[in-house]
């Protein structure tokens, strides 16, 4: 029986210093091969598939020890050689960590004593699931809680059930072999009551939140499920959706084209399938890219976009998370892209085109009620177009200035958008704006500069009877974050920090002035809005604990009566404290004052003063890895000086739960806790609405984190 | 003697039964503000009351109200009945009104550059109020939110979370015209009732907006510390919304 034992010592540590170190081999052969031929053999795992954690064996033929000292195993690339262990004449290779799924080149060699390297042996070595899947593995965390309410008093109608159940799943998948891969993953929540769920009563007991299939097999790659195309342009933004795409691309070019067809409104839930099968409501398209300059792929990137749109482009189904009009339109979008760097990457230019046709009320609006749309009830689609350009230089690359790096950047674009410029798949974009802004930046030692100024001009130049405003808007922001240095003391130990931490200050100032330019719309020119904030943040970070202090100023006037004059004061401070190894603090405020003049119809007085404090503070204690507590206390308060609101709201939140049986792998845990929850919502105006009340659950979750 | 006397009676009640007998009415409708105005290719929520005046107390309705053009051309409807209990005398009734983009379109093309919207209120007989909606650009519209989309950090509005995991909710807002925004982060849970969840703030959003334009928020860190299902919302308190906020949902697990 052969003896073995984990060689710590390095073979070869330093190949290219020649300075190598010694292996030893418990067994030490008395008959030695030939210093100039031998070759050691790779031998083959039990079912010729080697798994992750699988130790790899070679077997190596009787050498002198001297030989011996002289060889590195090394794994892509990468020594190894200290997970190197003896089993007879067999090295066998023990990793820490599991190998992954593919292919790894493992290879032996030896540093012959003139300075040489010898390449005793070189082998693929295929780290499998099975032979039949190179990789193959599914893991899921679910969580069960199973609760009854034990206390409770004075729940508002109708009173929730004593016993309840919800609980989550997350699956994550994939299977591999050769080229190509396929990967899942999905979210799944559960309850007992259908209404917590995304779909509510439409849904079932367990309902699916977003899932995404993938696959890749060379340059193809398929996705199904909610993800977005890239890249953002003036026509898509933002359009993370249900659906399906298919996509080609060269990794020696760059190049890549991607076809698409996903859900105009997004969806949710075990419906719809992959969220293509209605054409009245299905986003399809095309995308390109590629770097025109060989041999410079970063210089020139070049991107095309068209799609082709139908259904209610704004909102989406019922659980979503998105809500906006839901009338269905109808549009075609196509852009262009060209974005390029210049004077090592110094000067970096970018231009789109975008041309939009878009229908507003899609199949058309039905005026009169007969269930009919005619021809007088169905508006014609709108073209327009769009353009962006922008030019951002940064003179030089690390420049020092008194020892301390220095970097100056500035800018300028200009963007114009048609007043009917729309697409189906961008559903933030704004449209009829020129906007020119200009933009510079500075960041030297712990200070960063910001300034922005723009121009932006309502583009609605054939329409006449429309009024015109021209807006300016300046930014500028100011941070100060320095970073301390410290040096360790002479016991190797780091310094306390300084009573103020590592702090960050930041003082941001918006201006924003807007003019009516043109008459039109019940307006006449001269100034419409003016707006001004100020705002002050500073954090400071120690250790074990920070704080952040914030102040806002502003300022809103109106100058025809639209809307009431505001000056705003707010003020937030929080922190988050770890006291010792078991508890940890987290208190929260905010406090705003707004005082309102000049207030319109329908306002019966002509000003007020509102104010808002929100409150929160949570405890946290952990008494042993099992045993845990939180609690958490929220306040808001909102009050109107005219009486129109004075609001009280708090809550408690508190929970103790204890880790009966911790899960580990194939077997579940258990979780036992106490939550307890208090509200009392006081409207000192409308009073029919007013609650307090409390209840008390037991809960038992089981938790499982299977891996297959 | 007690001929004239009948007489007189007669008369009498001749003359009072019309005033008690007169069915309640609605004498006059009128819109606050009277004018207001909306993002041309743009759908607008336009906040407004009705100022329903009325000769006696009741139950006034309206089964739905009407974009026109100024000429009368229909241009849309709107099937939301409204009704309230009202007293004697004017009783203000609010109304936040979505414009779709269509109709504005449509007033557009008929070649003017304001559209009325109309209701008929009706307690036994009725009467009718409108609102001009100038159509202007979106930066001189009246302020309001034309779309709301959730989304945690990933993009996705239904996430699962470990137990202590830091987790922040992002809404998107996008909006018109100039004016302050006021919304609460509100969170239900864990095990939020099903039919009225408890909503509780912990944290606010005051801001001045200046549009059109679209705008995102960042929620406090979520409460995390107790395994179960949680709902999230940003309740808009101003300005007023033509639709209910929307939902997002999370779940936090056992480790």
């Amino acid at each position: 029986m052969p003896s073995r034992k984990t060689v710590r010592k390095r073979l070869v540590a330093h190949l290219a210093g020649g300075a190598c170190l010694i292996a030893a081999f418990v067994i030490v052969p008395r008959v030695h091969a030939q210093a100039a031929d031998w070759k050691p053999e790779l031998i083959a795992p039990p079912g010729n598939v080697y798994g992750p954690n699988d130790p790899i064996r070679l077997r190596l033929p009787a050498l002198p020890v001297e030989v011996l000292q002289t060889l590195a195993l090394e794994l892509d690339d990468f020594d190894v050689t200290d997970f190197v262990s003896s089993d007879g004449r067999m090295a066998v290779l023990t990793l820490p960590q599991p190998l992954a799924y593919g292919e790894h080149q493992l290879r032996l060699v030896e540093n012959a004593p003139d300075g040489s390297i010898i390449e005793r042996g070189v082998w693929t070595v295929s780290v499998r699931k099975s032979a039949a899947f190179r990789e193959a593995e599914l893991q899921a965390a679910v969580t069960l809680n199973a609760l009854y309410r034990i206390a409770d008093d004075d729940l508002p109608e109708p009173v929730p059930k004593r016993e309840q159940w919800n609980g989550a799943a997350q699956l994550q998948g994939a299977v591999a072999d050769g080229n190509w891969r396929l990967t899942g993953q999905a979210d799944l929540l559960a309850s007992g009551e259908r209404a917590v769920l995304p779909r509510g009563e439409e849904g079932g007991h367990i309902d699916l939140g977003s899932f995404l299939l993938g696959y890749e097999n060379g340059p193809v790659v398929a996705r199904a499920g909610h993800h977005s195309i890239g890249p953002d342009s003036l026509i898509m933004s933002g359009f993370g959706r249900r659906g399906v795409s298919l996509g080609v691309q060269s990794v020696r070019t760059g190049a890549a084209a991607t076809a698409f067809s996903l859900r105009t409104a997004d969806v949710i839930g075990f419906q719809e399938g992959f969220g293509i099968g209605d054409s009245g409501n299905r986003t399809d398209g095309v995308t390109f890219t590629f770097r025109p300059l060989s041999g410079a792929t970063d210089a020139l990137y070049v991107s095309a976009t068209y799609l082709r749109g139908e259904g209610p482009s704004q909102s989406g189904d019922i659980g979503t998370g998105i809500v906006g009009d839901t009338t269905v339109v109808e549009g075609r979008a196509a852009s262009v892209i060209a974005d390029g760097t210049l004077l090592e990457r110094r000067l970096r230019l970018r231009g789109e085109y975008a041309a939009t046709r878009f229908d507003f009320d899609g199949g058309g609006r039905d005026l009169d009620g007969d269930n009919i749309i005619e021809s007088h009830e169905n508006l014609a689609a709108e073209r327009d177009d769009a353009y962006h350009a922008l030019v951002t230089f940064t003179p030089w690359h690390d420049k020092l200035v008194g020892g301390q790096p220095f970097a100056w950047n500035l800018g300028v674009e200009n963007k114009r958008i048609g007043t009917f410029f729309r697409s189906p798949a961008n559903p933030i974009g704004v449209s009829d704006r020129e906007l020119v802004r200009g933009f510079t930046g500075v960041n030297w030692s712990a200070f960063d500069v910001q300034l922005s100024i723009g121009r932006e001009r309502d583009n609605v130049n054939d329409l006449p009877l429309i009024a015109q405003t021209e807006t300016a808007q300046n930014v500028l922001s100011l941070t100060y974050a320095p970073q301390p240095a410290y040096e360790p003391l002479p016991d190797g130990s780091l310094p306390p920090p300084s009573w103020y931490g590592q702090p960050l200050l930041n003082l941001s100032l918006i201006d924003v002035d807007q003019d009516v330019v043109r008459a039109g719309s019940g307006l006449t020119p001269g100034a419409l809005n003016k707006v001004r904030t100020l705002a002050l943040t500073a954090s400071f970070t120690y250790p074990t604990w920070s704080w952040t202090l914030g102040h806002t100023i502003g300022k809103s006037e109106n100058f025809i009566g639209q809307a009431p004059d505001t000056k705003t004061d707010a003020s937030q401070l929080s922190a988050s404290f770890r006291i010792g190894e078991r508890w940890t603090l987290g208190p929260s405020v905010q406090w705003s004052r707004t005082d309102e003049s000049d207030l319109p119809p329908p306002f019966t007085v002509s000003a007020r003063r509102l104010e808002t404090l929100t409150a929160g503070l949570n405890v946290g204690y952990l008494h042993s890895d099992r045993v845990s507590a939180t609690l958490g206390y929220n306040l808001h308060r909102s009050d109107a000086s005219d009486g129109s609101q004075d609001v009280r709201t708090s809550d408690v939140i508190a929970n103790v739960a204890w880790t009966v049986v911790p899960a580990r792998e194939m077997r579940p845990g258990l979780t036992l806790a106490l939550d307890g929850q208090w509200h009392d919502f006081d409207d000192r105006v409308s009073t029919g609405s007013n609650l307090n009340h409390y209840q008390v659950f037991l809960r038992a979750t089981v938790s499982w984190l299977p891996t297959w | 003697m007690q001929c004239a006397m009948q007489r007189l009676s007669a008369a009498v009640l001749l003359a009072v039964l019309p005033a008690a007998s007169v069915p309640a009415a609605v004498t006059s409708v009128t819109a606050s503000p009277a004018a207001e105005r909306v993002a041309v290719a743009r759908t607008a929520a336009v906040a407004l009351r009705w100022n329903v005046a009325t000769n006696a107390a009741g139950t006034v309705t309206s089964a739905a109200g009407e974009f026109r053009t100024p000429g009368g051309a229909l241009l849309g409807t709107v099937n939301q009945p409204l009704s309230q209990s009202v007293a004697a005398g004017v009783t203000a009734i609010p109304e936040t009104v979505r414009v779709p983009a269509d109709v504005i379109e449509r007033a557009r093309r008929e070649g003017g550059d304001r559209l009325l919207y109309r209701r008929s209120f009706t307690d036994g007989v009725a009467a009718s109020g409108e609102i001009v909606l100038h159509i202007a650009t979106g930066g001189a519209a009246a302020f309001g939110i034309g779309r709301v989309a959730l989304a945690f950090d990933t993009g996705e509005v239904v996430r699962i979370a470990v137990r202590g995991e830091k987790l922040q909710m992002h809404a998107e807002l996008s909006y018109s015209g100039t004016g302050r925004l006021r919304a609460l982060w509100e969170v239900a849970g864990p095990n939020p009732a099903t039919e009225r969840p408890v909503w509780r703030p912990i944290g606010e959003v005051l801001q001045t907006l200046t549009g059109p334009d679209a705008v995102k928020f960042a929620s406090p860190a979520l409460p995390t510390e107790t395994a179960g299902v949680y709902l999230v919302r940003l309740r808009i308190a101003e300005p007023e919304l033509a639709f209910e906020p929307p939902v997002a949902r999370y779940a936090v697990r056992q480790e």
